[in-house]
């Protein structure tokens, strides 16, 4: 594809010459449009200055609305005006020239030294004005042509005084225009580019009318653009002054209208000058002149330039269905009507296409070779399928098997866009697979997610070979899988492959049939199917694995189990797989999870990609149904503990009262140990933490050890326990706050402090440092707190609230700043990394070569594995 | 991989020349047996293959204890080479913003995760995200800049020689240590040592009392117990006495400017001093010290003390202290990318509009990111040039992006 292409953009500010030259039409009237409506001549609105209506044809250049440009005008300023946005470059100048000879107040000599620093050191151009400013602001008299030097001082943003004398902008441009290129240069004026009389304006662009159009209200009242007000306004004081001028008013009412030039010059320029008040609307509101258009989150660079509005894009509520496969995503019928797919004909898919076109309601458009549209219906069928030859194009519904590309916001990282393949369904919701949420960071509360229809053959190979769901598993981030089962999909597994799990033939062969399974393994409990060995026939018939499961890391902290028996793990906490047979072991969280999934992780490196597919979306299929009829929830019984816990339980809050009097007393006596570097109050809360925390690690082991048993024994029916030993969903802190007690609130890391003079609520003592009045909550979620406790923990919830609130400020921010400065970084086809004007910052990339997506968890190479694959081949 | 690297990022900024031969001398011993016994993995072999040494470490590692010969090593070494080979970066892969992500999502992340454990006390930890924008951004200072002193073998082993040593690099001011009384009728003062004070820093009062004789000039003194009486000549301006006074109650009497607090605190089996308040340059002179391993977390006084590839070490191993503190899964390699980033011209570049982004020569990437209006003046002014190299850039004019895909520039011509 053959296109036009932009080599470069070149910056320069307009001289008035070329302003003129450039002016289709000089603009001499204030008014827009005459009492029928129609476009004045002369006016702001003349079609000279380009079309904004469709049909009517622009009057400079003969084209229309959409071919042409649009094209300047000008407008002559009867007194020139100081341009604001450049006022501190007249003021450098003014400081360092000389009134009357305009030469630089330095002597020849320290001028030819500071020519040659130039031509020696270009690097210094930037320091070498400031240094001419601040010598010149020394010298009295000019060495030149010796005459007296008067001080000058701007008054921002365009007020210049010269010894408190105003000094009015034409006698600035006389002074200005005397002083010669050569000494300019040293201000980085280049010679024939650019003078400094240019930034006194006496003719001024007139945007065209492109740029400003005027919007016609349903009411049939016609609303102009900000900017044609503004420039109506300055039209019209710059005819006022003319006026006076001519009729010789006296010289006050004169400068009193050119200062109203400037004022709204300036304001035409930018509207939030600092020291000029804001213009503003009939109704108040500020005007949004040329700067605030281009600046800021709304200003052209960033809301139009770097992020624009797309075609063939849908957006939609997204709903989840597991019987899909990873890489698949379900669109409703009625927006897969909606988007169409560019195809062009060639003459090895004619045949197609003309089979397609005579299907009902498939092609929409027939696009012929001269770019000529044509609807295709049933009436003229025939005649389109005649005509269709090679080169012609037809636009077709989306249909099963296309690729769309498929986003949530916040887009944060790559994987919050990626290809899937579509599959048309009934309903009105997106469908995703739920394995996919993790890397679009999705739920299904409401979250509505963006599709995008590639309609090139380019576009659609690129999505489908880089960023195809499959493809994407392991993260660039860190080198491990992102597109993980998580929750439900752990806990199913767990469950499935837990030793007590068995099913009947009955139930096995419905299983089976799920999952497409025909080549039936032998029931290896009886008659019965254990779980494990249902598990077994999703992997690959050669898969060799062998760790320690998650389920092994909360019994370890229990300390239930001390000396590690691998496979005979009384636990059944030691998973082993031995050519696709699951030998022992549960499937949980590190086989399955974020930054670990270890048994994903091997599938999803070692196989082809469809591996991985087929692995979730059979997995899919057993959890879903096993779930159903198992039943994954939870009672209050779970949260119930024994006699034993409970006396355990006010023992310790009992110690812990009584550690706390005995430190508050060491404390209020001034004995208490100083920990270093600390205060002895800093050191007393700290004790008074450290005290409430260790209690709650006490008895959350003690928890944690009679939840333990009955999960590990025969009937696995605690969920919570289940949740927590797999990994999927919450810790042992979370059971300890349902069942045993919540302990310290806290804020800012301490004990909460704030509140009234010397006490947490009106309820306690003054003074009162103790455990409870401290924040210490004695009571649980079961049985629930009282007025204080609750007040307690409100005060650590809303540190946790404002902590979100400022932080995903900051870190959007710092993301949006580390984004752009590294956006430009790529590495060379030479290996190195470089930046955009080709510096180079790394010369091999990340010191070793390896792209992180393709290293295990950071690692380039398992050498062991290598080896051991190595010895295997022999 | 990553171990070795970690390994080697955690050693300390600068290495004293010794214990480095050293270590090189007892890691050769065991090699040159390898030599002996099997094919050995000659220097020659691995150079010039596309494998790091740490790889061709681990592969000597394996070939000795398994025993292969020259054969089968090179053939492994073969195998591993084509494993590096697919795995590689390929050219046009967009390294820099891939990078950019794996910092930024996780930030977002971060703070969502913390909410869930709202206010217990035991897992609430600094959410960490200052300080890595305060690395990020290469402030000149740091907010909590703290220094880490390893100390020579006499004090490691001592906890109240080393503690006595921390107090002495407290900076403590004249006015800390004494009380003053002014009597400007009569242009005197008085002098009087707070011998409590000076106990507490382990100073001795005699010796103070001779550097503040010596440190007011001009003037009769006459010293009673703890006090010293200064009479100046009448004839001296008041002005002038003043300003000596307050010149005078400033001064350092002890330690080493900057540092406020010091903390002896024990770290793998020696005792180490922490200090709130930094000055590596001074510090590292010190004799008591072990100056191959004292570091400071001040990344700008690192790199200007010890050079910039001391503070690039830096920066990596800063930001990977505290996003693994906070659990942030991230490959060392994008962080390196970023630290190479910010100090590949030279001096450290934070990644702020006065850093990184200014250094651009692209007008429309600079105007894009913040104050849009400045560069554009600016570049008009100078008559710059757009030569729409970078990303943003080409989306800007509506063109297709010179990274990836985009980098190849062949077309078929039918």
């Amino acid at each position: 594809m053959l296109m036009k292409k932009i080599d470069a953009v070149e910056f320069q500010i307009l001289s008035p010459a070329r302003i003129r030259k450039m002016s289709a039409l000089e603009i001499k009237t204030p008014d827009t449009y005459d009492k029928d409506g129609y476009p004045m001549e002369g006016g702001l609105m003349d079609p000279h200055l380009g079309v904004i209506n469709p049909g009517l044809r622009c009057k400079t250049c003969g084209q229309k609305m959409k071919q042409c440009p649009g094209h300047f005008g000008s407008l002559e300023l009867e007194r020139p005006v100081i341009h604001s946005e450049f006022s501190r470059k007249v003021e450098i100048l003014m400081h360092a020239t000389c009134q009357s000879c305009g030469r630089i107040v330095l002597p020849e000599d320290k001028l030819q030294t500071l020519h040659n620093e130039l031509q020696t050191k270009p690097e210094n151009s930037e320091s070498i004005p400031k240094k001419i400013v601040l010598r010149a602001k020394k010298v009295k008299k000019c060495p030149h042509c010796k005459t007296v030097k008067d001080k000058i001082l701007l008054d921002k943003p365009t007020n210049f005084f010269l010894e408190k004398e105003r000094i009015y902008p034409t006698q600035i441009r006389e002074w200005i225009e005397k002083i010669p290129d050569t000494d300019l240069k040293l201000f980085g004026y280049s010679q024939e580019r650019i003078r400094p009389e240019w930034f006194i304006v006496n003719v001024l662009p007139v945007p065209p009318i492109t740029i400003r159009p005027s919007i016609t209200l349903e009411s049939g009242i016609k609303s102009e653009d900000d900017l044609t007000h503004k420039l109506v306004d300055i039209i019209r004081i710059n005819l006022r002054l003319k006026d006076n001028i001519d009729a010789g008013a006296p010289q006050l009412i004169i400068e009193d209208l050119w200062d109203l030039l400037q004022y709204h010059v300036t304001t035409y320029i930018d509207n939030n000058t600092a020291g000029v008040p804001p213009a503003k609307h009939r109704s108040g509101r500020a005007l949004r002149t040329l700067v605030q258009r281009l600046k800021g989150k709304k200003g052209r660079f960033r809301h139009n330039l770097t992020g624009k509005r797309v075609n063939f894009a849908a957006r939609s509520t997204v709903t989840p269905d597991p019987f899909i496969d990873i890489s698949e995503i379900g669109i409703p019928e009625s927006i897969a009507r909606d988007l169409t797919v560019l195809e062009i004909v060639t003459e090895w898919n004619k045949k197609n296409i003309i089979k397609l076109v005579k299907e009902p309601d498939r092609a929409v458009y027939l696009i012929r070779p001269d770019n000529t549209r044509k609807k295709i219906d049933e009436n003229n069928k025939k005649e389109i399928i005649e005509e269709i030859d090679v080169g012609y194009k037809i636009e077709r519904r989306l249909r099963g098997g296309d690729i769309v590309l498929f986003n949530r916001q916040p887009s944060l990282h790559r994987l919050s866009m990626l290809a899937h393949k579509v599959r048309v369904m009934p309903g009105k919701t997106l469908r995703i697979n739920p394995i996919v949420c993790k890397p679009y960071n999705a739920d299904f509360d409401g979250d509505e997610m963006n599709i995008h229809v590639p309609q090139t053959e380019e576009g659609k190979t690129e999505a489908k070979e880089l960023m195809y769901v499959r493809n994407q598993v392991i993260s660039p981030r860190y080198g491990a899988p992102v597109i993980i089962l998580d929750e439900d999909g752990v806990s199913g597994l767990y469950i499935l492959t837990l030793n007590s799990t068995e099913f009947s033939r009955d139930e096995a062969m419905r299983y089976f049939y799920e999952i497409g399974i025909t080549d039936l393994p032998k029931p290896d409990r009886g008659k019965n199917y254990s779980g494990k060995i249902l598990f077994s026939q999703l992997l690959p018939k050669d898969l060799d694995l062998e760790y320690q499961t998650t389920t092994c890391k909360v019994i370890k902290k229990s300390g239930l189990c001390k000396n590690c028996v691998k496979e005979k793990c009384q636990f059944d906490a030691y998973l082993k797989i031995e050519k696709g047979q699951l030998k022992a072991g549960v499937i949980d969280g590190i086989s399955l999870g974020e930054a670990e999934g270890r048994i994903v992780d091997t599938i999803a490196r070692n196989y082809p990609s469809e591996v991985i597919e087929e692995f979730y979306s059979r997995v899919m299929h057993i959890i879903c149904p096993l779930l159903t009829m198992k039943g994954m929830t939870v009672g209050l019984d779970e949260y119930e503990v024994s006699d034993k816990i409970k006396v355990k339980r006010k023992k310790i809050i009992e110690e812990v009262r009584e550690e706390g009097k005995k430190l508050v007393d060491k404390y209020k006596r001034g004995t208490l140990k100083h920990i270093p570097g600390r205060t002895l109050a800093e050191s007393f809360e700290l004790g008074m933490m450290r005290l409430a925390a260790g209690s709650k690690d006490k008895l959350q082991k003690e928890i944690m050890k009679e939840k333990l048993e009955p999960v590990l024994g025969k009937n696995p029916e605690f969920n919570t326990m289940v949740m927590i030993l797999s990994g999927s969903r919450g810790s042992s802190i979370n059971l300890m706050n349902i069942a045993g007690f919540w302990g310290q609130a806290s804020v800012r890391e301490g004990r909460p402090r704030r509140g009234f003079q010397g006490r947490l609520t009106a309820l306690n003592e003054r003074n009162d440092v103790g455990v409870n009045a401290g924040g210490f909550i004695d009571a649980n979620f079961m049985e629930g707190m009282n007025a204080k406790e609750f007040f307690y923990h409100s005060m650590g919830g809303r540190q946790g609230e404002v902590d979100t609130g400022v932080s995903t400020k900051v870190s959007g921010y710092l993301y949006r700043r580390l984004a752009n400065s590294l956006k430009d970084l790529m590495v060379n086809h030479d290996g190195t990394v470089r930046t955009a004007d080709k510096g180079i910052v790394q010369y091999k990339y990340g010191e070793d070569g390896v792209f992180p997506m393709n290293t295990i968890r950071g690692k380039s190479v398992d050498i062991e594995e290598e080896f051991r694959l190595f010895k295997k081949k022999k | 991989m990553v171990e070795k690297k970690k390994a080697k990022a955690k050693a300390p900024a600068k290495k004293a020349k010794k214990p480095v031969k050293k270590k090189k001398a007892t890691e050769k011993k065991p090699k040159k047996e390898v030599v002996r016994e099997i094919e050995p993995v000659k220097k020659e072999t691995w150079e010039g293959l596309p494998l790091t040494k740490s790889v061709m470490d681990a592969i000597a590692v394996i070939a000795e204890r398994e025993n292969l010969n020259k054969q089968r090593t090179d053939d492994f070494i073969d195998i591993i080479k084509n494993h590096f080979e697919g795995i590689n970066v390929e050219a046009g892969e967009a390294v820099g913003i891939v990078a950019a992500q794996s910092l930024g999502e996780p930030g977002t992340q971060l703070t969502l995760r913390t909410k869930h454990y709202a206010g217990a006390a035991e897992v609430s930890v600094g959410s960490g995200i200052q300080r890595v924008e305060e690395i990020v951004d290469g402030r000149s200072k740091s907010k909590y800049p703290t220094m880490t002193i390893f100390l020579n073998e006499k004090l490691r082993a001592d906890h109240d020689k080393a503690e006595a040593f921390g107090k002495t690099l407290i900076d403590v001011r004249m006015e800390e240590v004494v009380k003053l009384q002014e009597d400007f009728a009569k242009k005197r003062i008085i002098v009087t040592v707070n011998e409590e004070a000076v106990k507490e820093n382990g100073m001795d009062v005699k010796e103070l009392i001779s550097t503040i004789k010596s440190g007011i000039k001009d003037a009769k003194a006459s010293q009673r117990k703890n006090s010293i009486e200064f009479v100046f000549p009448q004839k001296e301006a008041l002005l002038k006495i003043r300003k000596n006074i307050l010149k005078f109650m400033n001064s350092k009497v002890q330690g080493v400017k900057g540092i406020e607090k010091s903390i002896v605190s024990e770290e793998h089996g020696e005792f180490v001093i922490k200090t709130s308040g930094s000055n590596l340059k001074i510090v590292l002179k010190m004799d008591e010290i072990d100056s191959s391993r004292t570091t400071t977390n001040d990344i700008i006084e690192v790199s200007k003390t010890l050079g910039i590839e001391a503070g690039r070490l830096m920066i990596v191993n800063e930001l990977h202290k505290t996003l693994d503190e906070n659990g942030i899964l991230i490959d060392l390699r994008h962080i390196i990318l970023l630290a190479d980033l910010m100090t590949y011209t030279g001096s450290v570049k934070g990644i702020v509009r006065t850093g990184i982004t200014r250094g651009k020569s692209s007008p429309f990437a600079r105007a894009a990111f913040e104050e849009t209006v400045k560069h554009l003046l600016d570049a008009s002014f100078k008559g710059e040039r757009e030569r729409l190299e970078g990303v943003v850039e080409n989306i800007i004019v509506g063109q297709p992006i010179k990274v990836g895909t985009g980098i190849v520039e062949l077309t078929m011509t039918k």
